[in-house]
């Protein structure tokens, strides 16, 4: 069974339109990664960058009442920078908020010596870890990730979130459904003609962030997000 | 001969001890760096840039072009200088002055025109310092009927008449950079009319040219598939050593931004081969010894997306060193990652030691090596007459210095190698 992954950031963009478009999707997606803003999202492209920037004027207390609001299987998403030395502190709080698991884009980048210590942080707590790689994963630490992601192992295929780089998903997905048996979802961009590549080279699911955002935040609102994610299913053959 | 050129390039990256972090839009950035890539780069490029795999195959029209220009170069053995230097180890060299523009650097010209050129593109642009990615450029582009157009930093394109002539025979239209052509030059020109110009200011050049034209703009050196197409280096140096059944211990390089140090190293360190690998750099330009390790602008523009690399800062200002590839601000993300984790060495060497390293190579081989690859040269001698019995040593001699013996005359004081 192949899984849709819908990405939004919290309160974005109101926190009424966030919370209508969180429970309207719910029929599209199996899991929901909700963005917490962090300090500087340096691995997200503009239009994610731009949702964090709106949403951190409500307040981290406020977009954690919006966070715990939404009942369903959701990720936090955030980063490890800002918040490593309050780790546990942010844990509990996540973990009070009902996230079934975490994921932290710069935990393999930037602190990958402590991926073993993190994510058994994350699961002491009951929580699942993704763990987010790249294509410039070397293979050594991909296969260390893929140990540690008891949630799923969480492909970014290009550099930044939403920025059309042409890429071969399906050499790409090939490499990593080498290295991981557990849940591999693939996201960053994809076309709705990659999602199904990304499927039949063996992804378990696909994610969709930025065309999301921009549907809510334009004209398209939360019917034209659905869409997106019906044809995302589609692509994927499920 | 053929068969020694490789049918796929090698890529570090998956083999790597730790992960490469990823390019990055500059903080505060409204708009996407990276983004801007996909309206400037051939779409092949780019896709290798960032599809990271180990092996990627080679088009048969680049390893035939490849073969057209004298690939697989030779491999020698640097027996008078061994001799002459009294050592124990056996010294050979790979040499990529052999490429008709006489440089490594036709390597990774020839794909990215050969990429430019299939996907209906007219005309590539680039910018060069010393001229040699320029010429390289210029015959690339001209091998595969597009027009090329170099800016070339004012201070090179007026001392080095001959490179300039060079990219003029294959074809390509040489501007001196600050020009009058573009916006950017332009405003350059108001800013400082008698302006040296910079590689920084050449490359927004080059960029804006090929932006306004729909052309594609080549890359010269630093990212990760520059380092790739480079790689037949290695790949052919494998084949070439098994067949003189020498196993190489101990690999060398100079570094600019790390292309031809990796092209040569990469794929004997992939291969599980080499015990030790020697990066060069200038002493001048002091990014081993007094770099910090962060996130940079690849060119002093601030253009291209923000890369973590070893790096001077993009505003260091390099002394007048004659061997203008050097001169680089930074190291390639990967060979950062690499040297500071112990498994590639480095070492600097002024300009004078090794001007005077490449005149006695030139003496004892008959090769006079570029400036840049005589930093290779220096090491290499200082290696050598300590080495052990029966160590081998395989350098890179990544260009001939024979368009600028009047260099090598200034350096030594009037005496020509």
């Amino acid at each position: 069974m192949k899984s849709v992954v819908a990405y939004l950031t919290v309160g974005y963009p109101t926190p009424e339109l966030f919370l209508r478009a969180a429970e309207a999707l719910k029929p599209h997606y199996d899991i929901l990664e909700l963005g917490i803003p962090p300090k500087f999202a340096k691995y997200d492209g503009p239009v994610i960058r731009r949702s964090y920037e709106v949403a951190s004027a409500f307040g981290s207390e406020r977009l954690m009442e919006l966070a715990s609001a939404v009942d369903a299987e959701k990720y936090a998403l955030t980063y490890l920078d800002g918040i490593a030395g309050r780790l546990d502190e942010y844990l509990e709080s996540i973990s009070r908020a009902g996230f079934r698991g975490v994921l932290f884009p710069d935990l393999v980048v930037d602190f990958h010596g402590e991926i073993e210590r993190v994510s058994s942080s994350v699961r002491s707590r009951g929580m699942a870890n993704a763990i987010f790689v790249s294509p410039s994963t070397p293979d050594a630490v991909v296969e260390e990730a893929s140990r540690a992601a008891d949630g799923f192992l969480y492909l970014g295929v290009r550099p930044a979130t939403g920025v059309p780089i042409p890429i071969s998903v399906p050499s790409l997905v090939r490499r990593f459904r080498a290295l991981h048996d557990g849940i591999l979802i693939v996201g960053f961009g994809l076309k709705p003609e990659e999602m199904g590549d990304a499927a039949r080279a063996g992804a378990d699911g696909v994610a969709i962030g930025t065309a999301l955002l921009d549907a809510l935040d334009g004209g398209a609102g939360v019917d034209g997000a659905a869409e997106i994610l019906r044809r995302a299913r589609n692509a994927i053959g499920e | 001969m053929v068969d020694v050129i490789p049918e796929s390039w090698y890529n570090v990256v998956p083999d790597l001890p730790e992960p490469l972090p990823p390019p990055m839009d500059p903080p505060g950035h409204e708009g996407s760096s990276i983004g801007l890539l996909n309206e400037i780069m051939p779409k092949r490029v780019l896709e290798h840039q960032f599809t990271v795999e180990r092996w990627t195959r080679i088009p048969d029209e680049v390893r035939e072009a490849y073969a057209n220009f004298g690939r697989p170069t030779p491999i020698i053995r640097a027996k008078r200088l061994e001799e002459r230097i009294g050592t124990n180890a056996r010294i050979y060299y790979k040499y990529e002055g052999a490429l008709p523009t006489g440089s490594h650097k036709l390597n990774a010209a020839i794909p990215q025109a050969y990429f430019a050129a299939d996907e209906g593109v007219t005309g590539v642009s680039t910018e060069t310092g010393a001229g040699q990615w320029g010429a390289a450029v210029a015959l690339a582009a001209k091998f595969y009927g597009l027009r090329s157009t170099v800016f070339m930093v004012r201070s090179s394109y007026e001392q080095k008449r001959e490179r300039r002539a060079l990219m003029e025979i294959f074809g390509a239209e040489v501007h001196p950079s600050p020009s009058s052509i573009t916006d950017f030059g332009r405003s350059m020109l108001v800013t400082d009319p008698g302006s040296p110009g910079s590689l920084g200011g050449a490359m927004s050049e080059a960029i804006e040219y090929a932006l306004e034209r729909k052309w594609r703009y080549l890359v010269g050196s630093v990212l990760d598939v520059v380092l790739m197409y480079q790689s037949v280096i290695g790949l052919e140096a494998l084949v070439q050593m098994e067949e003189l059944g020498e196993e190489p211990s101990l690999i060398v390089g100079c570094v600019g931004g790390g292309s031809n140090f990796a092209g040569l190293a990469y794929p004997i360190m992939g291969a599980g081969r080499g015990t030790r690998f020697l990066a060069v750099g200038p002493t001048e330009v002091p990014k081993f010894s007094r770099g910090n390790y962060g996130y940079d602008f690849p060119d002093s523009a601030g253009i291209l997306p923000m890369v973590k690399m070893l790096t001077l800062g993009r505003n260091f200002r390099p002394p007048a060193i004659y061997s203008g590839g050097l001169r680089y601000h930074g190291v390639a993300p990967s060979l950062s990652i690499l040297v500071r984790a112990g498994r590639v060495e480095a070492v600097e060497y002024g300009e004078a030691e090794s001007a005077a390293a490449g005149a006695l190579f030139a003496e004892t081989q008959g090769v006079v090596p570029a400036l840049e690859s005589s930093h290779a040269v220096a090491a290499v001698i200082d290696e050598a007459r300590r080495a052990e019995k029966d160590e081998v040593i395989l350098f890179n001699m990544s260009g001939h210095g024979l368009l600028e013996l009047e260099n090598y005359s200034r350096i030594m004081g009037g005496r020509s190698p």
